[in-house]
């Protein structure tokens, strides 16, 4: 009677789990028709849905297993947040570097319609790349070393030396 | 005038940005200090040594590691300048003399709307601050740090 029961309730619990696994994973797939819509509530409901998902996948979880619950939402946590570091900056930078500029005005991607390298041999072509490196080299290698030696010779006078006032330095 | 000119200009942002910065390495070459072997420098001092002599050979070798990652860190603090270049000349005087790596990759993306040049500058700036960070922790930097 008693393991029955115990058996209804892990049923119970491994459904809630499974609903909020199906949750977080139904809301990032919803989050993917934000790209085409011009509607915020993609958006909006992707926070509900994945705040109410990993809530149930914790409590479920941790109610079969100890601690497992808080282990697998805050790896998926870790993983969203990886994403959203990564995702804008492969899609950015990374495709960007090789798509067309009339696919890159023409809205998000999350892959690139058609590859091109037109972006790369311009970068030595266009002359303002070369004024540009030219002045970066300059002005950090001015100052570097000026900087540096000014630095040194003034932390050596308040660490070295003795003069009045140096207390307050 | 000089300064105010196009040659001028260039050099005066980086008095600015010398003169921003300048202090930040003066704490940390200050803090390098500290630890200094006193012994050593009084021995060198009873020996007679002059104090240029005990800069030269007790204290410069022994700031050699701080002073290597200090420059390699204003390398790659002064190749992502951009506030100034923003604030003080928005690139000019005439269009492009003040022009830096960062501030045409920023013009390039946001004002011209070129993602994908902007993207390769940004690759291009990226690979140079990685190579710097990477001389800092190891490489190169293991021999002049040693």
């Amino acid at each position: 009677m008693t393991s029955a029961r115990s058996r209804d309730n892990d049923l119970r619990w491994r459904i809630i789990a499974g609903a909020g696994a199906v949750l977080v994973l139904g809301a990032a797939v919803l989050e993917l028709v934000q790209i085409s819509s011009p509607y915020g509530f993609p958006f909006i409901g992707w926070i509900v849905a994945t705040t109410a998902g990993l809530a149930m996948l914790w409590v479920g979880l941790n109610a079969i297993r100890q601690d497992l619950g808080a282990r697998v939402v805050a790896a998926a946590l870790a993983v969203g947040i990886l994403g959203m570091i990564l995702i804008p900056y492969i899609v950015v930078v990374v495709f960007g570097a090789f798509q067309r500029r009339i696919d890159l005005m023409t809205g998000p991607h999350l892959l690139p319609p058609a590859l091109t390298a037109v972006a790369l041999e311009q970068l030595l072509k266009i002359e303002y790349f070369e004024t540009g490196l030219r002045n970066s080299l300059i002005v950090s290698s001015t100052a570097a070393i000026v900087t540096t030696m000014l630095g040194l010779l003034g932390a050596y006078a308040i660490a070295q030396l003795r003069f009045p006032g140096r207390r307050a330095a | 005038m000089f300064f105010t000119g196009v040659p001028g200009t260039l050099y005066m942002l980086t008095v600015i940005h010398i003169w921003k910065t300048f202090s930040l390495v003066a704490l940390m070459l200050l803090v390098a200090l500290q630890y200094l072997p006193h012994e050593t420098i009084q021995a060198a001092r009873i020996d007679g040594a002059s104090r240029w002599r005990r800069f030269r050979h007790i204290v410069l070798p022994y700031l050699w590691p701080t002073l290597v990652a200090t420059i390699l860190i204003q390398v790659l603090v002064t190749l992502q300048l951009f506030d100034l270049i923003f604030s003080l000349t928005g690139g000019g005087p005439g269009r492009y003399s003040t022009y830096n790596l960062y501030f045409y990759t920023f013009k390039t993306t946001f004002e011209q709307t070129d993602f994908g040049y902007g993207s390769v500058l940004a690759y291009f700036i990226t690979g140079i601050i990685v190579i710097l960070a990477l001389a800092l922790t190891r490489g190169r930097a293991k021999g002049m740090l040693s």
